[in-house]
């Protein structure tokens, strides 16, 4: 449910207000980039994602009923604006030779590892790795992983970005960590053998 | 060694920390006497310690709303014909459930005249090998076609074409609803080929839109350079050797 002060600006936002529209889009646009980012892997991609899914936002907020938190709903509509951008994504891995376009590592960059010493290590390395090790998971499970993982939303909130039961999100959020552990098993460092404790 | 497949949701929500604590519990107590759940969970718990996850540098740095609030301004553009797949998205939910024809359903949705051999009797049996059934006409259909042949049915708007038009519009959201249900299922490998398919059918029901030489040129020529899809024939899909994960 939306705290009086968001309720109030979606209330001016549904009026027509510019100032409430404008203030919208600057509240959400970092998240709605982020997941963006996660889901599509490439920022020129996410940019555009990002504008598509606010223009889709700000013409059905009539129909916005409060229903879910705004964040959800908005969430809603970027992940599924971001399977529309998957499949233009692998059609054009048919029509482009994949080589040729910038990966995702380029195109995320963080941050320069020289400015974190101790990050620009094993674990650093394992950052950039892991953007790339997405492209290993299939759709639905990269979405649970980059919701629960990137954006740190609960099962139930997954399951209701993605209109899926929480076993469901569970089995894939399992899915997705085997894979990408699988992945970056070069980066990972001996398991340990240590008595299970909660 | 592996965990066993009926704790594999709790397993991950243990390592997140958000599992139920009677889940939780569940889960160590049986953990202690399954080296499996045991081995996945150790790995899991240091692959979470290991995971950095990235910052975008561009976070903080946007600002969407010059561009949001110009495209606002402009007239929305006509939603075109392939995004429309409401009703065929009800009619394929229907074919995979109940197993119906696709000719069947081709005819029962509209005066268009089917081609004959465009259209398979579906299997009974698994949703997958349905959906390969019902593609293969289609598929052998449009690659026995030559591009100047595409061309000259697709700005004379020819009746076979508009079928097979139908027919890969109806195919593209059979597929869209089969991946999520292979997705699911862990069978990966058929979710990519029928995602292939997919992109290939919304090519082919988006062709007579774009009536445009050089997109079908593209088209053809992406598919010849893919060297995979339009190569295999339905005997071949059929006789893939089963997925590791077929059945769970």
């Amino acid at each position: 449910m939306a705290n009086p002060e968001e309720a109030a600006l979606l209330r001016r936002a549904k009026e027509g207000d510019p100032l409430a529209l404008k203030a919208l889009v600057e509240q959400h646009q970092d998240d709605v980039f982020y997941l963006a980012l996660g889901l599509l892997g490439r920022r020129p991609d996410a940019e555009d994602a990002m504008q598509d899914v606010m223009i889709k936002a700000l013409r059905a907020l009539p129909r916005f009923r409060g229903d879910s938190g705004f964040a959800t709903w908005l969430y809603r509509i970027t992940h599924n604006t971001c399977r529309d951008y998957q499949r233009r994504q692998r059609w054009s891995r048919v029509t482009d030779s994949v080589d040729e376009q910038p990966g995702i590592a380029s195109q995320w960059q963080t941050h320069d590892p020289a400015d974190d010493p101790d990050r620009a290590t094993a674990s650093g390395q394992l950052g950039q790795e892991l953007l790339i090790a997405l492209d290993t998971l299939t759709p639905s499970e990269r979405s649970v992983f980059v919701l629960r993982q990137f954006q740190e939303l609960s099962t139930r909130e997954t399951a209701e970005v993605l209109s899926r039961a929480e076993g469901s999100v569970k089995n894939l959020l399992f899915r997705a960590m085997r894979k990408l552990r699988e992945a970056l098993a070069d980066y990972e460092t001996p398991v340990p053998q240590k008595e299970v404790a909660p | 060694m592996t965990a066993c497949r009926r704790w594999e949701g709790i397993l991950s929500e243990v390592v997140l920390g958000d599992a139920e604590p009677q889940d939780e519990a569940r889960f160590l107590a049986h953990a202690k006497s399954c080296a499996g759940c045991t081995q996945e969970l150790t790995a899991q718990r240091q692959f979470q310690a290991q995971l950095t996850l990235p910052a975008p540098s561009q976070a903080g740095e946007l600002n969407a709303w010059p561009a949001v609030s110009r495209r606002l301004a402009e007239p929305r553009p006509a939603r075109g014909l392939s995004l429309s797949f409401g009703l065929a998205g009800t009619l394929a939910t229907a074919l995979l459930v109940g197993g119906i024809g696709l000719g069947s359903m081709l005819a029962s949705n509209g005066p268009a005249e089917v081609t004959p051999g465009l259209v398979a009797a579906a299997p009974p049996e698994d949703p997958y090998l349905a959906f390969l059934e019902q593609s293969a006409p289609l598929l052998l259909a449009v690659t026995n076609r030559e591009v100047p042949e595409l061309v000259s049915v697709s700005f004379a708007g020819g009746a076979a074409l508009e079928a097979e038009q139908r027919a890969a519009e109806r195919l593209a959201e059979m597929a869209r609803l089969l991946l999520n249900e292979l997705e699911e299922s862990g069978r990966d490998r058929e979710a990519q080929l029928v995602g292939e398919l997919e992109l290939v059918f919304l090519q082919v029901a988006n062709l007579s839109q774009r009536k445009d030489p050089g997109s079908l040129r593209m088209l053809k020529a992406a598919i010849d350079n893919r060297g995979l899809l339009f190569q295999l024939t339905l005997e071949e899909l059929r006789n893939l050797p089963p997925s590791p994960n077929d059945g769970a």
